[in-house]
């Protein structure tokens, strides 16, 4: 007979990531405070771009190895409701304002919706995917971040594009098929990454039709292009 | 549109002191003055319930006690924030959300953790400037004039098309809230035919549950459910929707795994416990009940009434201990409820009876009789639904009858004093006490009680054959005969035999009566 006490896994899995969420939020405020201190002091700057651009990692992290835990529980349901998708981008904007600040690289939205236009979508479990998808792209860009909406044959298209060199062409050409085996992934993390962002793409669902993820050379800026579509 | 954050009033309600102090500091820099914080769920309703805040900003996760939905539905529940109010849920993760009460009960949004200053703006600025934009309609149904509301919903979607969407939302709860079905019917049906949202679809249930159309609400329902795992107000429905159809057992398992997935709502557990012991299933039955009691400690929603459905619970499972201590922390909890108190010493009575203390059982019994003929108490119905219940348990037919008659008014409360059928009640407990002192061989104290209630109730033949009967004994005893104690054993014989001259008992004290007269 064993005696080990028996543990609900996801409830201390929910409670560690309340507590861990807490903490990054007190963390990130303190460097806010730290970074108008030391405003001026170049190579203070650095190092706290540094660290709140980990902090907002290891964010990312935790919201998807929580997300895919339900997944694997087939606990995971999308809320989909109404959403000014020009809204939508100001938000994924403001949110990743201070980091590109930081890391000196100027984040730009390109709407070519009305300001009005809705979309049908799960706005968090979305902004969850593309701001992972930003914090990654920050780690590459150059200078710029463009972040797009359009409209192609009724669906809504958000990309996400860079000038940090690009993927790989053979990456470009393999990853769906990687991704879909599983998680068997040399590049870890940015494999999770992306199997996490194809299931919520899925998890947007109208009339039969699912959504989809694409990566390209970005025409605009030299570098990649991340792309959600949302049916 | 140009928030003004000076003038209005924040709460934040978080249990971690570190992000309570970095909200305010977030706010502040906002340009906020007046910025109040609490630390956990009663606190914060306090502090809400004193002051009328414009804006509320409440973590979901609030350590031990009510979390912060717990916060949202009391607040509600007691109107200390109305549609004008804002009320911003804080999540860690963003999939917790849909695990939430009803749509009267829902935030105006939710943010997740972490967030900037920027996105907390944002946000705000938002819903402050629609509820500005919607001001009338949200005044209007804040005050209760629903059918104002209704007419100026009207008006705002012809002033403001681009939030068509957002009106109809509002409209459809404010026609249901005027018990206008056919008018939400068309809100939805509109809504329904360009897009199928999730509110529409659960508002459309709603309303055919409301229209008495339940195989419509069902249907609706059930693909909502299986589509929206976490959707629990479409559990709610579908479950009332079952149970109106009969089917009080599939009604049972919805609200069962509603109530899974959402443990800390009191409101949910209480139903099943309800819905459970109709369906017979104590076990359910008593472990829902025991959430709702264990929940209600730091709740405004606690009632002794689910006290007492447990404690009826655990009796009829033969857990009478159980039952004992419930019923002390019960009155312990409801000290200066009278009822409580005249009800935990009935159950007491009855826990004690099933224990096999007889005369512990038979003396509490008596202390509950004696609460209700002591005067002019209002009791409720259900508590002398109880006593009918304890009074057939210990013999006591007629009083059961009483009370019995006492509770066809269908009135919520009774008053003693004042109700027809209970005017005779002490008089019936006089000669329930005569039948224990004559058992007792007090054969004067029986007779004083057995004429005091035969005068006061002539047509009642047990006590008047009761004191027919202790007066001849008497006198038997005595071996000598009374004439005047003779005239009144003949007048109490000649009611009995008004009632019922075919009674047993009557004919054999007609025999006795012409051995004593001799």
């Amino acid at each position: 007979m064993s005696d080990k006490i028996e543990l609900d896994f996801s409830t201390v899995m929910f409670s560690t990531i309340h507590d861990v969420k807490n903490s990054l939020v007190v963390a990130q405020g303190s460097l806010t405070d730290l970074s108008d201190i030391f405003k001026s002091n170049t190579e203070a700057n650095q190092s706290l771009a540094l660290l709140q651009y980990e902090i907002e990692r290891t964010n990312h992290n935790l919201v998807r190895m929580l997300m895919l835990y339900k997944l694997n529980q087939e606990f995971f349901t999308p809320h989909l409701d109404e959403y000014e998708v020009d809204d939508f981008l100001d938000e994924l904007i403001i949110h990743n304002e201070p980091y590109g600040e930081a890391k000196q690289v100027v984040l730009e939205k390109q709407c070519s919706l009305d300001e009005e236009d809705t979309w049908y979508l799960d706005r968090d479990l979305l902004a969850s995917v593309i701001n992972s998808v930003i914090n990654n792209a920050l780690r590459y860009a150059k200078s710029k971040i463009i972040i797009s909406a359009e409209v192609i044959d009724k669906q809504l298209h958000i990309h996400v594009d860079d000038d940090g060199g690009g993927y790989p062409d053979e990456f470009i050409r393999n990853w769906k098929t990687r991704a879909s085996s599983g998680f068997n992934y040399e590049s870890q993390s940015t494999g999770l990454g992306l199997y996490f962002a194809e299931k919520v793409a899925q998890a947007h669902v109208l009339q039969g039709v699912h959504g989809d993820v694409m990566l390209e050379h970005s025409q605009h800026l030299d570098g990649a292009r991340f792309t959600m579509v949302i049916p | 549109m140009k928030i003004d954050y000076e003038a209005r009033k924040f709460l934040v309600v978080d249990d971690f002191a570190g992000f309570r102090s970095m909200l305010r500091g977030m706010l502040q820099m906002l340009g906020a003055k007046h910025i109040d914080d609490a630390s956990n769920a009663a606190r914060a309703v306090e502090k809400i319930a004193k002051n009328n805040y414009d804006v509320i900003l409440c973590d979901y996760n609030l350590g031990s006690g009510q979390d912060g939905q717990g916060v949202l539905e009391e607040a509600k529940f007691r109107g200390l924030v109305g549609y004008t109010t804002v009320f911003v849920m804080i999540t860690a993760e963003n999939t917790m959300k849909m695990v939430m009460g009803a749509v009267e009960y829902k935030p105006d949004d939710y943010l997740t953790k972490p967030f900037n200053k920027g996105l907390l703006k944002k946000r705000l600025d938002n819903i402050i400037s629609k509820k500005s934009d919607l001001g009338k309609i949200l005044r209007a149904a804040d005050r209760g004039e629903y059918k104002k509301a209704v007419i100026n919903c009207d008006k705002e979607m012809v002033e403001h098309p681009k939030m068509a969407l957002e009106i109809a939302k509002i409209k459809g709860e404010v026609c249901i809230r005027a018990d206008q079905y056919n008018l939400a019917e068309q809100v939805y049906e509109k809504v329904l035919s360009i897009k199928p949202l999730v509110w529409a679809r659960l508002g459309m249930g709603k309303v055919k549950y409301y229209k008495g159309e339940y195989d419509n609400a069902i249907e609706i329902l059930q693909v909502l459910v299986n589509e929206n795992k976490l959707l629990v107000e479409a559990y709610d429905l579908l479950s009332m929707a079952l149970n109106k159809r009969g089917d009080s057992e599939s009604a049972q398992t919805v609200l069962m795994n509603a109530v899974e997935l959402s443990p800390k709502a009191i409101l949910r557990h209480k139903q099943l416990g309800r819905l459970a012991y109709d369906n017979g299933d104590l076990v359910a039955s008593e472990t829902a009940l025991k959430s709702a009691v264990k929940l209600g400690k730091t709740s405004y929603l606690r009632n002794p009434k689910d006290h007492f459905a447990l404690s009826k619970v655990l009796l009829e499972q033969k857990k009478a201990d159980e039952a004992l201590q419930l019923i002390a922390e019960t009155r312990k909890n409801f000290k200066k409820d009278e009822n409580v108190q005249l009800e935990t010493r009935i159950l007491e009575a009855k826990a004690f009876q099933a224990k096999g203390s007889d005369d512990l059982a038979k003396r509490l019994f008596q202390d509950a009789c004696k609460d209700f003929t002591s005067g002019a108490q209002e009791i409720p119905a259900h508590i002398v639904e109880d006593m009918v219940d304890i009074c057939s348990e210990f013999g006591e037919n007629e009083m059961a009858d009483a009370l019995k008659e006492a509770l066809e008014s269908g009135d919520e409360t009774i008053n003693l004093s004042t109700n027809d059928a209970l005017a005779n009640f002490e008089f019936l407990r006089m000669n329930m006490q005569g039948i224990e002192c004559y058992g007792n061989d007090d054969l004067p104290q029986a007779i004083e009680l057995f004429e005091k209630a035969a005068q006061k109730m002539p047509k009642h033949i047990s006590s008047n054959m009761n004191a027919a009967q202790a007066l001849l004994e008497n006198m038997k005893e005595q071996g000598k005969k009374n004439k005047v104690v003779l005239k009144r054993v003949r007048k109490y014989l000649d009611r009995s035999k008004k009632v019922d001259s075919s009674n047993e008992k009557y004919q054999k004290l007609e025999i006795m009566y012409a051995q004593v007269v001799g």
